[in-house]
């Protein structure tokens, strides 16, 4: 302890030195002094904040757009197969009006200036001299949205022509969503609103990839006070390759198009597909709807003349927000009961717009009818439920648990190929009976059914089985010819590519690759098998039956001149049974012998009463469709030629292929 | 002393009921300021924060690491604080004890003195220009600024000479000592750093007059010192600059970074905008992690943040009256003064500064502002105080 020795030395020498009580004050008083000066700083402060606070917190506020910039980045493309540009981006201008800078001068500026914007811009002098007097200090007024180069051109020439009392105007540029082909494919290549938050489609799901990173333009002062400027450049959102094909997309729609006009239906749909990888080359959904202009609707166009329509018309992607923009604007104007029926309305609005971006084909489900055939009879030769030799018998007519199932026709002896020409209910009832329900349902899964298949697309359906409980003798018999339990377009495409490829179930998807801003590829579908479904065998087998339909069976105005298409026809009945309201389908394969595609064509009520109830508007549909598309996805016709007059065979098709159990028969 | 205090104590209770075994562990039981230790830490956590919210910015815009400025921050404060607790512990009589043969007698402080002197020499030659003035040495990795020694040293070599013979002081001749002694460092120190020249003068003046018992010549010396500082302002020209940039700081161009200051005092109102969400960091404030820190504090926390911050300085400063009142002897209590009057004078100094106060000089905010230097030797003083506190006798606490 030498320090306490120390300080014993020191205390012995001399008289230990205190603090004395006289030290203690001075130092208080110090502390007084530092006390002080303490308040005086909080009174500057405060006094700062009464004396400046405005100037100074606008002069803070002015920084954010002075020094620091944001530089937009590109949304990524979106191209179809081969490289045609479904999405891409234009530059437009915000027009910016700067009031407080018009007003300068004694208001010189204004006349000059208004006439420039409005010889310029479509806008009208009433609006802008209102918008200068209401608010004459304001220094940032969005004037327009989404103008065109060519508009603001135009106004800096006349600026030019006059700089010296033109001002007070400037730009902001911005990229824009343009979709060069309209509604073509527009549920499948979808759109997203400016906030990212309502969406459909590829540009919904696809947004993170899509999306890229806004780069930064910022201005420093360094230690001698320069204002140095620093540049972070966007990075651009990545280009996303559709598996779509324009070409076949357009044929396909333009059939539909041609199918409205000539009978309309309900709903119709059309998938066309790659079995051998589960590559969608074409997905229409209805005539679709125009997506550059998403929250437009048709029936608003002639009578409505009102605010909100005017400004979505002017800018698709930001309707969704100026919508409601408007809408608590109106509100807060108007009464409770107004600002109700406006709630109710825009609801209204919401609703029918969801209408028509609901894509058909994943979105909607239905009975599938025979078309399921193909399914059951797979299963059977499977499981060794039935044999290519194997023969039933249809009387017709049968009987199971008081209910009359009936069949399209009396076939007496049919063989197994037979029960899928002619489509014969009595042969499936017999099949499904031997498979047993577990079997059954265990086959309806492996083929996806009941469950979503995964498709890249937003808001998929998965359909509605009949539950284990429920599946009973009757359940099970119709169901073996495709009634009593919903599926949709794809999971129907998706099973029976499956079975006519040789048994590899495909995940079907509408997006090939992504590749980055700089080239390198991000993302690539895999086409790896996700499941197995059927034995080589068992697929030959059904690709021998399916051509042999179109061939020879109910399916015949399927065929294409010059091509092997196998296929299948269904025609199911929708809802109470004897509103009698039909589904009609027709899915097939070409080449039959090695398919290459596979086309699936639902039609929901046609809107012709000799046809409604018949799969002729399918097949037909599927043999023109074909006619145009294979040449595109490089299948040729045997003979070399290209047929543009398929003749059509005038053969009545046998009538009312399913009756399901019917309440009124007992 | 404190022996003979707490003998006479001890006597008194003896008279009163005399339990000796009560006496004797109380007597080994000794005072360590909890209180002091907790502000000096929060002090330091609150500035880790401020400096990682408003350093973040610039820190990932030039260095791309939005963390290196607190990381650095933190491995200083780590250091410190270890540095702190230690020099707590050794006993501040050790640095003025003389050691050596019987002719020649040499303490520590006397050696630091001379370190001192040899690198404040050393710094006006080889140091590394950072601010226009040279103020670092580089030391390894390390940069030291020898003026933050410099101040440590003052401070016990100033309490030192007036602890020898506090009645000297009394007449002019005793602060002419004093002065003798210290006046070289300071000059030195003023060649390159005028501010921290002045914030020793600070100690220099305010320990001899808390500690004489006469108060005219002070004045005199005061208005001395103050001469002395206009003089060199005028020597310096860009100083004088600076006092131009005070009186229109709105309209003068020097007075961009005490005005961008302003507007971030200004524009944060009363409860300010929210931790983190200050504009004027976004690379408006030059050196806002620095010596302006105090205005993106009052700019994202309001007034009555800043308010509070001065707050936790005035009762870190009455912790340190109380143990400078309170100390075994006269040395630990001078040593406090010397510390106090630094803290008090730098943080005055910083906000009155970044207020446009005074003209603009830089100042950094204890405890808050970036700098390792200055952070680990303010801890190392604040570890003398604590040592001081821990050296106060609970009988000698009793009633006086």
């Amino acid at each position: 302890m030498s320090a306490a020795e120390t300080h014993g030395t020191l205390g012995r020498k001399k008289k230990k030195k205190i603090f004395t009580r006289k030290m203690q004050a001075r130092f208080l008083l110090v502390f007084c002094v530092v006390l002080v000066a303490f308040f005086i700083l909080i009174i500057r402060i405060m006094i700062l904040r009464q004396k400046h606070g405005i100037d100074y917190s606008n002069a803070v506020l002015s920084h954010q757009s002075y020094i620091n910039t944001n530089i937009p980045y590109e949304r990524g493309k979106i191209l179809d197969r081969n490289g045609a540009v479904l999405a891409k981006n234009v530059v437009t201008y915000n027009v910016i009006l700067d009031p407080s800078v018009v007003n300068a001068n004694k208001g010189m500026f204004v006349e000059p200036t208004v006439n420039a914007i409005t010889k310029a811009f479509p806008v009208n002098a009433a609006d802008l001299q209102k918008i200068l007097k209401d608010k004459p200090d304001s220094k940032y007024i969005i004037l327009l949205k989404d103008r065109p180069y060519e508009e603001v051109k135009h106004f800096n020439e006349l600026q030019e022509a006059n700089h010296k009392v033109v001002k007070g105007v400037w730009f902001e540029t911005k990229f824009t969503r343009v979709y060069p082909y309209g509604s073509l494919a527009s549920h499948v290549v979808g759109f997203i609103n400016s906030d990212h938050s309502t969406g459909i489609g590829i540009e919904k799901l696809y947004d993170s990839y899509l999306t890229g990173k806004s780069g930064r333009e910022s201005g420093y002062y360094d230690n001698e006070l320069n204002l140095v400027e620093k540049t972070w450049p966007a990075t651009d959102g990545d280009t996303v390759f559709s598996t779509i094909d324009v070409a076949v997309q357009t044929a396909v729609e333009r059939h539909i198009k041609q199918f409205n006009a000539e009978y309309g239906c309900e709903n119709i749909g059309v998938i066309v597909m790659n079995p051998n990888n589960g590559e969608i080359y074409a997905m229409a959904s209805n005539e679709g709807f125009d997506l550059n202009n998403p929250f437009y609707l048709p029936e608003e166009n002639p009578n409505n003349n009102t605010q909100s329509t005017s400004d979505n018309a002017d800018k698709a992607g930001d309707a969704g927000n100026d919508e409601n923009g408007n809408g608590e604007g109106d509100g807060e104007n108007g009464t409770d009961d107004e600002n109700e029926a406006e709630k109710a309305a825009l609801k209204e609005r919401q609703k029918r717009l969801d209408a028509i971006w609901k894509n058909f084909c994943i979105q909607y489900t239905f009975e599938p009818g025979s078309t399921f055939k193909c399914i059951t009879v797979a299963a059977a030769l499977e499981e060794g439920a039935a044999t290519p030799d194997s023969k039933y018998w249809c009387a017709g007519l049968t009987e199971l648990d008081q209910y009359k199932i009936k069949c399209n026709a009396k076939h007496s002896d049919v063989t197994l190929e037979q029960s899928l020409m002619y489509s014969c209910n009595m042969a499936m009832i017999d099949i499904s009976a031997k498979l047993g329900k577990t079997t059954f349902r265990s086959y309806q899964e492996r083929f996806g059914f009941g469950y979503p298949t995964g498709i890249d697309l937003t808001a998929e359906e998965k359909g509605i089985l009949i539950p284990d409980s429920n599946l009973n003798l009757v359940e099970l018999a119709t169901s073996s010819f495709g009634q009593g339990f919903n599926v949709t377009m794809v999971q129907m495409a998706a099973a029976y590519s499956s079975i006519v490829n040789g048994g590899y179930y495909y995940t079907p998807h509408v997006v090939k690759k992504i590749v980055n801003s700089e080239g390198a590829t991000v993302y690539e579908a895999k086409n790896t098998i996700a499941a197995r479904t059927v034995s080589k065998s068992t697929a030959e087998f059904i690709r021998k039956a399916t051509l042999e339909t179109v061939r020879g069976g109910t399916a015949k105005k399927a065929a294409v001149k010059g091509y092997d298409v196998g296929g299948k026809t269904g025609t199911a009945q929708k809802g109470i049974r004897s509103e009698g309201r039909y589904i009609v389908s027709f899915i097939g394969s070409v080449p039959a012998e090695n398919p290459q595609v596979v086309i699936y064509v639902v039609i929901d009520e046609v809107h012709n009463e000799e046809l409604h109830n018949k799969s002729t508007p399918a097949t037909q549909l599927t043999s023109e469709i074909l006619k145009d598309i294979l040449p595109h996805l490089g299948l040729y016709p045997s003979d070399g030629e290209i047929d543009y007059g398929v003749e059509i065979e005038h053969e009545d098709e046998v009538a009312g292929e399913v009756t399901g159990p019917d309440e009124h028969n007992h | 002393m404190a022996k003979d205090l707490s003998t006479i104590k001890n006597s008194l209770r003896k008279e009163d009921g005399g339990r000796e075994d009560r006496k004797k562990v109380s007597a080994e039981k000794h005072y360590y300021d909890y209180t002091l230790l907790f502000l000096i830490l929060f002090l330091t956590c609150f500035g880790l924060v401020m400096i990682y919210s408003i350093s973040a910015f610039n820190a990932t815009k030039y260095y791309d690491n939005a963390t290196l400025f607190v990381r650095n921050q933190a491995i200083f404060a780590v250091g410190g604080t270890i540095v702190m607790i230690l020099v707590s512990k050794f006993d501040y009589h050790w640095y003025i004890q003389k050691f050596g043969t019987k002719k020649v007698q040499i303490s520590i402080l006397t050696i630091a003195y001379v370190v001192c002197f040899v690198m404040q020499i050393l710094v006006l030659k080889i140091g590394d220009g950072t601010n226009g003035s040279n103020r670092w040495i580089p030391i390894g990795f390390f940069k030291l600024q020898p003026s933050e020694l410099s101040k440590v040293m003052i401070v016990l070599m100033t309490a030192y000479i007036v602890y020898v013979s506090p009645k000297r002081l009394d007449r002019f001749s005793g602060y002419a000592r004093l002065l003798v002694f210290t006046a070289p460092i300071i000059g030195l120190i003023a060649l390159e750093n005028l501010t921290t020249a002045a914030i020793i003068g600070g100690i220099v003046l305010v320990v001899p007059f808390v500690s004489s018992r006469k108060l005219l010549y002070f004045l005199a010396v005061l208005g001395a010192v103050l001469l002395i500082g206009i003089l060199f302002i005028h020597f310096k020209g860009y100083r004088l600059a600076r006092i131009d940039v005070w009186k229109d700081i709105e309209n003068t161009p020097g007075g961009y970074q005490i005005l961008q200051g302003l507007y971030a005092i200004a524009s944060g109102g009363w409860f300010g905008k929210g931790l983190g969400n200050s504009i004027q960091k976004l690379g408006y404030i030059p050196e806002v992690h620095t010596d302006m820190i105090f205005t993106c504090i009052v700019e994202e926390l309001g007034i009555v943040g800043g308010l509070l911050l001065i707050c936790v300085y005035i009762i870190l400063l009455i912790r340190i009256y109380k143990i400078a009142v309170n100390a075994p002897d006269l040395f630990g209590s001078l040593i406090c003064v010397g510390v106090f009057v630094q803290i008090a004078l730098q943080a005055i100094l910083n906000i009155a500064v970044v207020t446009n106060t005074i003209p603009s000089t830089g100042i950094p905010l204890p405890f808050i502002s970036y700098g390792g230097s200055s952070l680990a030797f303010l801890m190392l003083e604040m570890g003398l105080v604590l040592n001081v506190s821990n050296q106060i006798d609970y009988n000698a606490q009793l009633p006086q």
